[in-house]
């Protein structure tokens, strides 16, 4: 049974801000962010035959923007870059760690912060995040694990 | 426990990926483990830092407006094959009530229609064949024309049978020779 448009329109209403926040989080992807939301939503739509199929609906609704953000960055790849760091625009600056940690996560290989982020704001799980970034689980936790290590190492070194 | 395994555990502690059971249990280990603890701490600390770190926007997002929706319902309505637009259906459904309700009392209200002339004399071209003799069709010998051909083959000694369909002018050329 495909989802029709009011159960999408609900999917909009609960997980759209976190996808709002995934868009906003994506260096240089900020300002484009509630249009990416829009081009998220329709694409679902036009696709909502695989919902059924997903992990969950998270996981397909981020696959998806997963793929809207891809497709947003490389029309922006000659004046943005990848390796950007993660951007500042944090309420609670008093801890003085913030800042090295935040260029921790600049510096964290692409594929590592993907799945980080994901679980960091977004809190979803392994299986939902393997399927989000169309990988083994295997893989992701081995990112995870790794990403954690060197956040661990940032955060002896403060 | 190997210290790989604890590690790969309070990872996946950190990461909230464990069964709650499972977690039970490693934290009744930890709890006689403070070299174990401390490094689970320090996980836990490293993951709230970089959560807080890279924090862009505020708890609650304001949502746009869903424009995807208007765009989805006029896909949708283009789509979609008449009858399953529903005030479509419903008009398609009285208006063909109405036709044939109104065949029905049309049918009904018609006058009685006059009986058919039965025909009381026999048309006269239909009783000169009778009276010849031979039947009605037009392949039968009464014919006058097909008579004739076959006399002029039977005076050739050719069967009708064996020359096909009857040819009158190949008859006389035979004759004539």
């Amino acid at each position: 049974m495909f989802p029709a448009s009011h159960e999408l329109a609900d999917l909009y209403r609960d997980l759209g801000p976190m996808l709002l926040g995934y868009f906003r989080r994506q260096p240089g992807l900020g300002p484009l962010a509630e249009d990416l939301l829009q081009d998220t939503f329709m694409r679902a739509w036009r696709g909502r035959e695989r919902w059924p199929a997903a992990v969950s609906a998270r996981a397909w609704l981020f696959g998806i923007a997963r793929h809207v953000r891809l497709d947003a960055l490389r029309r922006l790849r000659p004046v943005e870059s990848l390796t950007c760091e993660v951007a500042a625009e944090v309420l609670d600056e008093e801890d003085p760690r913030l800042e090295p940690m935040r260029h921790a996560i600049g510096k964290l290989p692409e594929l590592q912060r993907e799945a980080l982020l994901l679980k960091l704001h977004h809190e979803l799980t392994y299986a939902e995040i393997a399927a989000v970034l169309e990988i083994p689980v295997g893989t992701v936790r081995s990112r995870l694990h790794t990403a954690l290590e060197i956040l661990k190492g940032e955060l002896k070194e403060l | 426990m190997k210290s790989e395994t604890l590690r790969t555990l309070l990872m996946d502690r950190a990461y909230g990926e464990l069964t709650p059971e499972t977690e039970e249990l490693l934290d009744a280990y930890l709890r006689h483990e403070p070299d174990a603890a401390r490094e689970a701490r320090s996980m836990a600390e490293a993951l709230l830092l970089a959560k807080r770190a890279s924090a862009v926007v505020r708890e609650r997002e304001q949502l746009p407006a869903p424009r995807w929706l208007n765009a989805a319902y006029s896909e949708e309505t283009q789509r979609r094959p008449w009858y399953s637009v529903p005030w479509l259906a419903y008009a398609a459904c009285i208006a063909g009530g109405v036709l044939i309700g109104s065949a029905i009392i049309q049918t009904w209200q018609r006058p009685a229609t006059q009986p058919l002339q039965v025909a009381t004399s026999m048309p006269s071209q239909l009783q000169l064949s009778q009276e010849r003799g031979g039947g009605t069709r037009f392949w039968s010998s009464a014919n006058p024309l097909i008579d004739e051909r076959a006399a002029g083959r039977r005076s050739l000694n050719r069967p009708v049978a064996q020359t096909g369909v009857p040819d009158a002018h190949e008859g006389v050329w035979r004759r004539n020779r």
